[in-house]
């Protein structure tokens, strides 16, 4: 008898499928990576420094993906060393620029104007996320994008 | 018998590797566009060549990653064998 996979367990697997492209690029871009499991779903870490040093922490907390986009929060840089899914994000750890919404406009935290995450689509704010998501949208490239765009264009 | 020695002319075709989460060759001659080597690259990882306005390649030149010219080639940026390319997404951004 085959057995079928939990909706918790099928989540899991489409993140990891992203998730191991993540890892396996990371000597190339420059970023570190960590996974936790929490049970139902899983959170990921992903740090990013820019070359004159300031470093941003990005959480990704892949509920129900791919049938919703990740939820994209930004940490203090320490909790990569020990990571947990409770710790609270703070506007402090986000990066600034352009495309980044200011706290307080969309919500007490800012919101990157940025394909891929949960608050970019959120209230019909953009279009665009489909189950499976398209290239473009996907966790991979969000964080390729993230990556880019803290090297290019954010501060 | 004297022998003379044969000088060794630069390839004409080289191999990349594309990046684009996982890593893919894609043969390319030195004086194809990089237009040309993008849709190359969109096909080898299933992306319609339909969608090739949302897409860049990126690579390191002189050290330093930069966004290539589409009109411009391979032989331009001295691109060679088994450098890297990576395929990114060229408007991430809402409103752009």
């Amino acid at each position: 008898m085959t057995e079928v996979a939990s909706p918790e367990d099928a989540s899991k697997a489409a993140v990891q499928e992203q998730y191991a492209m993540v890892v396996a690029q990371q000597d190339e871009y420059g970023w570190e990576s960590i996974d936790l499991d929490i049970g139902d779903y899983l959170v990921l870490f992903i740090r990013i420094a820019k070359p004159e040093g300031r470093q941003f922490v990005m959480r990704l907390r892949c509920d129900d993906y791919p049938e919703i986009a990740p939820e994209m929060r930004f940490v203090a840089p320490a909790v990569f060393e020990h990571p947990t899914d409770t710790v609270e994000p703070a506007a402090e750890f986000y990066p600034t620029g352009a495309s980044v919404v200011e706290a307080g406009q969309r919500g007490p935290l800012p919101v990157l104007c940025i394909k891929g995450h949960r608050d970019y689509y959120a209230g019909g704010w953009h279009g665009g996320w489909t189950n499976p998501p398209a290239h473009d949208h996907a966790l991979y490239q969000l964080v390729m994008n993230v990556r880019n765009a803290i090297l290019d264009r954010w501060a | 018998m004297e022998t003379t020695e044969v000088g060794v002319a630069e390839k004409v075709e080289i191999k990349l590797i594309i990046v684009y989460g996982t890593n893919k060759p894609l043969d390319v001659e030195r004086a194809e566009t990089i237009e040309t080597v993008k849709l190359g690259a969109m096909g080898e990882f299933g992306i319609p060549a339909g969608e090739k306005d949302q897409y860049i390649l990126k690579a390191k030149v002189d050290s330093k990653e930069e966004q290539l010219d589409e009109a411009k080639t391979v032989e331009h940026y001295h691109l060679h064998d088994d450098q890297k390319v990576t395929l990114a997404a060229g408007t991430p951004f809402g409103g752009e």
